[in-house]
């Protein structure tokens, strides 16, 4: 098989995603290796598809690479908004609270 | 005391990797020793649909309940980040002071948008050949993301009124698969079972929703990331 090349190079990525996410403090940084870590899983599934010499490529894995790519950036996209927010609102308490007085 | 606790962390942290790797490791190695794949049954079903990309087909057809449940998944991120990226809603129309500094001027206005046209013709090349060669509507819909990133960057705070103009493209791929799916529900008596003699015209039409969909999402996202933050301030 062609591809064990970047199934061990996608393992070795993920590995270091899933060393980073629990021991990264910080939240970009845990972000940032989930990236790693989904880069990783991607690469496998990518590779995996090879099915040696004069055979087709398997369609499915490659699917599913396509379906998470996308998953993954919004994913990204809306842990960054929650980091950030979770930020403001450390930075300024009061007005939060003002804010729920309001509301309730 | 801390930093022992620290580096225990860090020493399970490698061990749960590893184990990870391990474990995948052998799976992968099991899975090209015994399974044959799924190649050849995609290969003879591609008629039924006749699409000539089996990727497509596996998007569309066979694995349609995935790219429905994905698109549904894209909506709720969507979705919770516009309502998390400001307080009220005046602030999504009106551009943030944070979207002002840092992101006027970080791209040239000029390059972004002489880079708008030659993707969108990418973007519109992909989405056409996607049904017979590689290409689709997932990766037409990142192209006319990152061309829309582009020119966010380039002309700053007032993408931002036209971002939120979009907001009906969002739920579209939603709704056309839903739509497509109860109508060949009506015909072949299966939600989301295309019939062989319309597989391709319906495929084309969740394909068009869908690219649609997943751009303006992830432009929108990539807005909501800039407007979000800066509040406390």
């Amino acid at each position: 098989m062609t591809g064990l090349g970047y199934v061990v190079v996608g393992l070795v990525l993920a590995a270091m995603g899933i060393w980073g996410v629990v021991v990264l403090a910080h939240p970009l940084r845990k972000l940032l290796a989930l990236n790693i870590l989904g880069s990783g899983v991607f690469l496998v599934l990518v590779a995996v598809a090879d099915r040696g010499a004069g055979q087709a490529v398997d369609p499915v894995p490659h699917a599913l690479v396509l379906t998470g790519l996308v998953v993954a950036v919004s994913a990204t996209a809306l842990g960054l908004v929650l980091m950030l927010r979770s930020d403001d609102d450390r930075a300024a308490p009061s007005r939060d609270q003002s804010d729920d007085k309001g509301v309730g | 005391m801390k930093r022992r606790h620290h580096s225990l962390e860090g020493w399970l942290a490698l061990l749960a990797g590893l184990l990870a790797l391990g474990l995948v490791a052998a799976g992968v190695l099991a899975y090209q020793a015994d399974s044959p794949g799924l190649q050849d049954l995609v290969v003879r079903s591609l008629a039924q649909t006749r699409v000539d990309n089996p990727v497509t087909a596996v998007l569309l057809d066979f694995r349609g309940y995935d790219t429905l449940l994905e698109m549904g998944v894209l909506l709720l991120a969507w979705l919770t980040a516009s309502t998390l990226s400001g307080p009220s809603h005046e602030r999504l129309v009106r551009p943030s002071a944070r979207l002002e500094s840092p992101v006027d001027g970080s791209v040239d206005r000029m390059l972004a948008r002489l880079l708008l046209a030659p993707l969108l013709l990418v973007a519109a090349y992909l989405l056409w050949r996607g049904t017979d060669a590689p290409g689709g509507a997932l990766q037409a819909g990142a192209v006319v993301a990152a061309a829309a990133v582009a020119w966010q960057l380039g002309s700053g705070a007032e993408s931002s009124v036209t971002v939120r103009r979009g907001y009906w493209l969002a739920p579209a791929a939603l709704g056309v698969f839903l739509l497509a799916g109860v109508a060949v529900a009506v015909v072949t008596g299966t939600f989301l079972n295309h019939p062989q003699f319309a597989a391709r015209e319906v495929m084309m039409a969740i394909e068009v929703a869908t690219a649609a969909s997943v751009a303006y999402i992830l432009a929108a996202l990539f807005a909501c990331v800039l407007n979000a933050g800066g509040n406390g301030k």
